[in-house]
This record gives C-alpha cells, sequence and structure tokens, in this order.
C-alpha cells in the first residue's frame, strides 16, 4: 500500500493499552489545556478582536480563576499563547476556531514538517490516537514529530457559547458528562485524557445560578467514583 | 403569489409514480425469525476512516479523526464485542484492505463478517467505473474473508450487484423490518437490511456531519444517547421487530462510547428471545426460510 499518500499520518496499528506505561507508576495521564486566544473568526488576530470585551474578561478575570482553581487543586495546565515573549515554546497547537467548518483544527500539508524543522517537541492536537502518538512526516527518513491527542468532545469551545456568545448554545452539562465518561473510561484503560478550556467561556461566571463554571473542574474533582485522581499533566511546556 | 395546479395529466403521472414507488418496496409475510428469537439485533460498523474526509478533500486534522478508526477505535470497539460475544458486520472499502489488512484478518478470525462499502467510499456514474471498483472491492474483501462477500451498504447500481453475488443491501430506512426492493425499473429484487439514522453514531457524535452548519451541531454526551438507543430497542423488542445499530470505529472507537455500547448491550442481553447475528446470517435466514413471492 501506499502507505501515507494523503491517507494516514501515523502507522497502522497505535499504541495497546497494556503497553502504556507512565513516569512514577502514575495510572494515566491528564492533560489540560488553557487556550488563550481571542476566539474570533477564523482569521488572523485583529484589533477589533483586542477590543472585544469577552477576551478582555478571558484575559483578566476568567484566567486569574483558572489560575486560582488549579492552584486549589495543585494541577499545572499548558497555556497556549497566541504569540510568544520571551521563551520559545515547545509545543504547537492548530485548534479550531468556532466558526470554522471542522473541529479539527488547521494543520496544513507542511504544518508538521515546518514544526519539525523550527524545533517544536511537539503537535498539541493531534487525533489519530487518544494516547500520544508520533506524526510521522518522513517515512523514508523516520522523521516524526510527537502528537499529544486531542477530541473535540473534550473541548469548551464546542459547547460553551457556540458558536458566538449572545446566539450561541450553552451546554455545560453536556460538556462535563463527556469528560465524566471519558475520565472513567480511559482511567481503567490506564491510557490518556485532555481537557482543553478557554478562559473567556469556562472562566466566567453564570450570572442566572452564581455557579462559576470553572466550578465543574472541582466536580469533576470531587465525584466520588473518581477519586483518588492521582493524574498529572507530564507534558506542559 | 398563487402556486399554479399541475395540469390533469402531471397530476396522473405522478399519482402513477406513487402506485409504482409503492410496490418497489415489498414486505415479507409473516416474517419470523427463527425458533425461540424475538427480534435480531445487527451491529454494522462503517469502517470507513479517514476516505470520506480525503474524497473531500479536507484537512490533516479531519482524515486523522478518520485515521483514529482504523489504528485505535476498530481493535477497541472489536475487542469489545468479542467480549460480549456478538457477531457484528463491517461494511468496508477496498482501499481499507490495503491501510488496515491486520484488523480485518483478525475480525475475520473471530467470526464477523466483512461487507462492501465501495472502493473508496463513492459510487461513480460511470458504469464501467463502478464496475471496476466493485469488482476490485469485493475481490478484496473476499481474499481477506477467505469466502465471497454477500453485502453491501452502498447505492451500487441493485443489477450489477446480483451479477456479482451480492444478495442484500442496508441502505434504506423505508421499513422496521427486513423487506425486499426492486430497482428504478420495478426490476433486480435485492433484500434491504434497514438502518435509520437516529440509530447512527456519527449523527450524534461527529461535528458537521452530512454538512450540518456550525449553529446547528450539538455534539451529544454518551448518556444522551444511550437513553435514545436503549427506546429505540424497546420499542422494536416489544414489536418484535429489527434493530441495526450503525456505527462508525473512528466514532464510537473512542473510549467513552464503547462503555456505553457494551453497557447498552449488556442491557438487551438481560431480556429473552435476542439474537445478534451478522448481517449475512439474518439474510440467509430470510432468502431460505422467506424467499421473494413469485407472483410480483
Ligand atoms: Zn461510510
Amino acid at each position: 500500500m501506499p502507505w501515507k499518500d494523503f491517507y494516514t499520518t501515523s502507522d497502522e496499528i497505535g499504541i495497546r493499552d497494556a503497553a502504556i506505561q507512565w513516569p512514577e507508576g502514575q495510572s494515566m495521564a491528564l492533560g489540560l489545556t488553557v487556550n488563550l486566544n481571542p476566539a474570533g473568526a477564523g482569521k488572523r488576530i485583529t484589533a477589533k478582536d483586542l477590543a472585544y470585551p469577552t477576551w478582555h474578561y478571558g484575559l483578566k478575570e476568567g484566567l486569574d480563576r483558572f489560575l486560582e482553581l488549579f492552584d486549589q487543586l495543585g494541577i499545572r495546565a499548558t497555556e497556549v499563547l497566541t504569540r510568544v515573549t520571551g521563551q520559545a515554546p515547545k509545543g504547537w497547537f492548530a485548534l479550531s476556531r468556532p466558526d470554522d467548518r471542522a473541529a479539527t483544527g488547521c494543520a496544513t500539508d507542511d504544518t508538521v514538517s515546518l514544526l519539525k524543522a523550527r524545533g517544536y517537541a511537539y503537535i498539541g492536537n493531534g487525533l489519530a490516537d487518544d494516547a500520544p502518538y508520533y506524526w510521522v512526516t518522513d517515512p523514508a527518513k523516520s522523521e516524526s514529530l510527537l502528537a499529544l491527542p486531542y477530541y473535540y468532545h473534550f473541548d469548551d469551545t464546542f459547547f460553551l457559547m457556540f458558536p458566538r456568545e449572545g446566539i450561541g448554545l450553552e451546554r455545560p452539562q453536556a460538556l462535563l458528562s463527556n469528560w465524566r465518561a471519558e475520565f472513567r473510561a480511559q482511567y481503567r484503560r490506564g491510557r490518556y485524557g485532555r481537557r482543553n478550556r478557554r478562559a473567556l467561556a469556562s472562566g466566567a461566571s453564570r450570572r442566572d445560578d452564581a455557579e462559576p463554571r470553572a466550578k465543574h473542574l472541582a466536580r469533576l474533582r470531587r465525584q466520588p467514583e473518581l477519586s483518588p485522581w492521582t493524574a498529572k499533566t507530564f507534558w506542559t511546556a | 403569489m398563487m402556486t399554479s395546479q399541475p395540469s390533469p395529466d402531471a397530476f396522473d403521472a405522478l399519482v402513477r409514480t406513487a402506485q409504482f414507488q409503492r410496490t418497489r418496496r415489498i414486505q415479507i409475510p409473516d416474517f419470523a425469525y427463527p425458533e425461540g428469537v424475538k427480534l435480531a439485533v445487527n451491529f454494522t460498523l462503517d469502517f470507513d476512516a479517514m476516505l470520506l474526509r480525503r474524497l473531500l478533500n479536507e484537512p490533516w486534522g479531519q482524515k486523522a479523526k478518520g485515521e483514529f478508526g482504523g489504528r485505535v477505535g476498530v481493535w477497541r470497539i472489536m475487542e469489545m464485542f468479542d467480549a460480549e460475544d456478538v457477531k457484528v458486520t463491517l461494511f468496508t472499502p477496498g482501499r481499507i484492505c490495503e491501510l488496515y489488512p491486520e484488523v480485518l484478518r483478525a475480525v475475520i478470525q473471530n467470526g464477523h463478517e466483512l461487507g462492501n462499502h465501495m472502493w473508496e467510499h463513492e459510487v461513480y456514474a460511470d458504469p464501467v467505473i463502478e464496475d471496476a471498483h466493485l469488482t476490485r472491492t469485493l475481490k478484496a474483501l473476499s481474499a481477506i474473508q477467505g469466502g465471497p462477500v454477500t453485502g453491501t451498504r452502498s447505492s451500487h447500481t441493485p443489477g450489477l450487484l446480483r451479477s456479482k453475488g451480492v444478495v442484500y443491501n442496508s441502505f434504506t430506512s423505508a421499513h422496521d423490518l427486513p423487506f425486499y426492493e426492486l430497482d428504478a425499473q420495478g426490476e433486480n429484487p435485492i433484500l434491504q437490511l434497514p438502518f435509520h439514522y437516529a440509530l447512527d453514531d456519527a449523527m450524534y457524535f461527529s461535528f458537521g456531519w452530512l454538512d450540518t452548519p456550525n449553529a446547528a451541531q450539538r455534539v451529544m454526551d454518551v448518556d444522551e444517547v444511550f437513553d435514545i438507543w436503549w427506546a429505540a430497542f424497546e420499542q422494536q423488542y416489544k414489536a418484535g421487530g429489527y434493530v441495526n445499530f450503525l456505527l462508525h470505529p473512528f466514532v464510537s472507537g473512542h473510549a467513552m462510547r464503547v462503555d456505553i455500547i457494551q453497557r447498552l448491550i449488556q442491557r438487551i442481553k438481560t431480556l429473552p428471545g435476542v439474537w445478534f447475528p451478522t448481517c449475512d446470517t439474518l439474510a440467509q435466514h430470510i432468502l431460505t426460510h422467506h424467499p421473494l413471492p413469485e407472483a410480483q
């Protein structure tokens, strides 16, 4: 078979549950990613996006609330930056914007090779596995880039203020149910879980029921069937 | 503006069309399962991985979403079916035999069935190309299966399918129970094992399915879908009907969904008289015990 040839990005069979080993005897890895982009349209960031009140909210109270919660829970998250100052990032995300016609990101034919050439250590939204895997860029030279799993069913972008605030859908319960169901399944398998959150959406308080959405995370943490929850984020930049 | 009335001739033509279309779908009188069976449940897996995404020239993220089905999802969901001792049918495009041969061999070894699902998920209008694709796909699948392929899920021409030994299709929802369907000329009857979109995983879980716009998306959680599917099963169980769950390994092979399908199977098993055959096993029962009545 003309392996790859615009069909596949990785090998024929993914890593099996039994073959996965996490450091320090941990049962599974859970990645938490905070996406700090203005979540505008599927175009470049504009001055108008940056003047947008909800973006302002996300960078202030939304993000603060996340950080406070993560502190309380003793977890570390990866923040997805749209512009880098200072240290070079190790990872790169090609996440979808709410109005993109697919929920799987915008990697092009060249993205992964370019990342590889620029020294990135991983791409953050691999969709061909739910454990970390290698995205092959050149099978002849055995060149590949680490891909961390992403699936839009665990990304708040598609559940809160979707596709746009004010006209959109608000379905926190479906998001929480997906997180819980996947966590249960992956914990049993000893595999990997990933939640993606936007500071501007999940960080927001709901005025109507006075319950911060960020508390969903705390609620997930408190589920009796999920304790003892010892997951850590191994892939923080 | 006033809507113009059709002419009497045009109206008669519509009436004739309606009458003809009704005769194309032939229900099976006194339909019965084997002794002791109240209803059959088919789990059918459309194992198309990234092929449709590729056909539509979608970006790599979309293709990789489908690739999950081939390298992870199909293994995981088949292990669950084997643990539950449920036999299933995988409607598989011919190209998959080149991309994922190892899992197909394992599937056959464990007693499941391979059915046709086009070469690369497309039926071409040119009859020469259509014939070539169908021939090539059946050859690739039967080589792995070690025997002829008897079923399809496709819009392939019924006459062509019959000429290649394909005796059933699972591509319509015109009735709850299996039935015979004639082609547009009223010929070439083929057995239909109907599915329904309400039992199609992709409708609930796949973003932008069948070109739906973003504002229409409802990525469902597994518990909601479990309830819908259980209600659908229960209704058919009471009626002594038929259920065909349409699953995609790239959708239902995700860990949380394998779990709810297993939970669904375990709950179904608490009721007596449920049969989990492959589509071919069911088709052979129907063709033997309920052949198409001659006087059509
Ligand atoms: Zn298909």
